[in-house]
């Protein structure tokens, strides 16, 4: 076992690992952030997505060690209290939220997605949701609900200036 | 609960000099290590237990390793850049806008943040038969990979000069990297080297790197290229997360030359030459260059595309990228 020190939704964490451990693992066993969906386990799926150090990665790819320092979010954390992100917003209204099962992933790509560039075109949508598997929903409504969702933020940000 | 079942011991050397002192240590102990980058591909291998070190080395603390520079004439990329960094990076950019688009068409975003352009060029060697998970494999005999004496797509028990590990070479950026003729830092506890990337690879699926034991590559070294351009195309059933079944890498130079390099089919990326000289007109050229590599074998069936369709997809990438290169040129 190895001490690994991390920040995770704002909260240092320090506890010990075994090098085997996966950062998914750690994540969903270790510390009950189960928001984190184990799908395929080996970087096929894309249901694991967290976002480190302000990047979507997978975590089941990652040993746990790796993460030393990081600074994580995971899907717990991208809302503020009661008040949702407007790409989580996006997917409830857009009825992208079917099973649930990829929405985790979904909503970390299109934050950063959308953190990045509040305008994307309909490529760089596309290449966004493209790296999850979404089994039952479909990306139709899922690729509308970023678009919904810039829109907002646009607004959003329009409002603020 | 998914961890990994076999344990294995976990060091995130800081300096080159620690790093090649643990690994003496671990080669004085006798103890099985394996270097791990962005682990995009080393995590599914450790998973599935096609490796079984004792001890995982992690290179991501070596900080410096993580830069592109330009110096003098030529681009200089640390090994643990990223490949959504390198893509996005101004140097490439500017000068090696190829090599940037064959990163981004690696697997998927989410990769692509973490995993390295070092991790591309040295990703081990595929095939359909040893990267399965270990029930799968345990339903047909080792091959030679797994340590066993048969290879199933030869369809021999005779491991030899003639008969070696089909697994196939699958880097999306090495291909661009050879025609540009790049260099490699390379560092072990022997010292320093430098090696041409054409001289890393070998042609046996199993041990399909030029490296010594314990030798890492530090950098990249790439002459900005002048007055020639390069287009690098990739057959795969999806956009995002596949790797190539064929992927071909086109550079023409400003005196009419034109080099080609595949990788996704054999065992080593595949590279030809032909000099504008030497033909009669530029049809010519094309058509003995396609003919060439065509003839690169194409010689097992080991992708969702059937190897006849891969092989002729060859002459069409091929003129596909010349005449992105002409478009680009006249644009």
């Amino acid at each position: 076992m190895k001490l690994l020190n991390l920040t995770i939704n704002g909260r240092d964490i320090t506890k010990a690992v075994s090098p085997g451990m996966t950062l998914l693992d750690f994540l969903r066993d270790e510390l009950n952030l189960t928001g984190t969906k184990n799908g395929c386990d080996k970087g096929a799926c894309g249901c694991c997505s967290v976002m480190i150090d302000g990047k979507p990665m997978l975590s089941c790819l990652m040993p746990a060690l790796e993460a030393e320092g990081a600074v994580i979010t995971t899907i717990e954390g991208i809302a503020k209290g009661n008040n949702l992100h407007p790409v989580q917003e996006a997917m409830i209204e857009m009825g992208a939220i079917q099973c649930g099962f990829c929405t985790p992933a979904m909503v970390i790509n299109g934050v950063h997605m959308l953190a990045e560039n509040n305008n994307p075109g309909n490529d760089e949508v596309k290449e966004c949701i493209s790296a999850t598997v979404c089994r039952c929903t479909g990306y139709n409504s899922i690729e509308k609900a970023m678009h919904l969702a810039a829109s907002k933020m646009r607004e959003a940000a329009r409002d603020g200036s | 609960m998914t961890a990994l079942d076999k344990e294995f011991d976990f060091a995130r050397p800081k300096t080159i000099e620690q790093l090649c002192n643990l690994v003496r240590e671990c080669q004085h102990e006798d103890r099985h290590f394996i270097f791990s980058a962005g682990a995009t591909d080393i995590m599914p291998h450790l998973k599935s237990e096609i490796l079984s070190p004792d001890i995982v080395i992690s290179l991501t603390a070596l900080h410096a390793l993580n830069t592109i520079e330009k110096r003098g004439n030529h681009i200089i990329i640390g090994t643990l850049t990223s490949l959504s960094d390198l893509s996005k990076n101004n140097h490439i950019q500017q000068h090696l806008p190829a090599l940037g688009g064959a990163a981004h068409k690696v697997a998927s975003p989410q990769i692509r943040n973490r995993a390295t352009i070092g991790g591309n060029i040295m990703v081990e060697n595929r095939c359909i038969y040893i990267n399965q998970s270990r029930l799968n494999r345990q339903s047909h005999s080792p091959c030679f990979k797994a340590d066993g004496n048969i290879c199933h797509l030869v369809k021999s028990i005779k491991r030899g000069d003639d008969i070696l590990c089909q697994a196939r070479f699958v880097s999306d950026t090495a291909p661009l990297l050879l025609l540009q003729g790049s260099t490699l830092d390379i560092i072990g506890p022997a010292g320093p080297r430098e090696i041409k990337l054409a001289d890393l690879y070998l042609n046996d699926g199993m041990e399909s790197k030029s490296l010594m034991r314990g030798e890492i590559i530090t950098h990249i070294k790439v002459k900005i290229p002048e007055n020639s351009a390069s287009h690098y195309e990739k057959l795969t059933i999806r956009n995002a997360l596949d790797f190539p079944a064929l992927g071909v890498a086109v550079l023409r130079r400003g005196n009419g030359d034109i080099s080609v390099a595949l990788t996704g089919l054999n065992t080593r990326p595949g590279v030809f030459h032909a000099t504008r000289e030497n033909y009669e007109t530029f049809d010519d050229m094309i058509v003995d260059i396609c003919q060439k590599a065509s003839d690169f074998t194409v010689t097992y069936q080991q992708d969702f595309f059937p190897r006849g369709y891969r092989k002729n997809m060859i002459p069409v990438f091929i003129r596909r990228g010349i005449n992105k290169i002409l478009e680009g040129a006249k644009s």
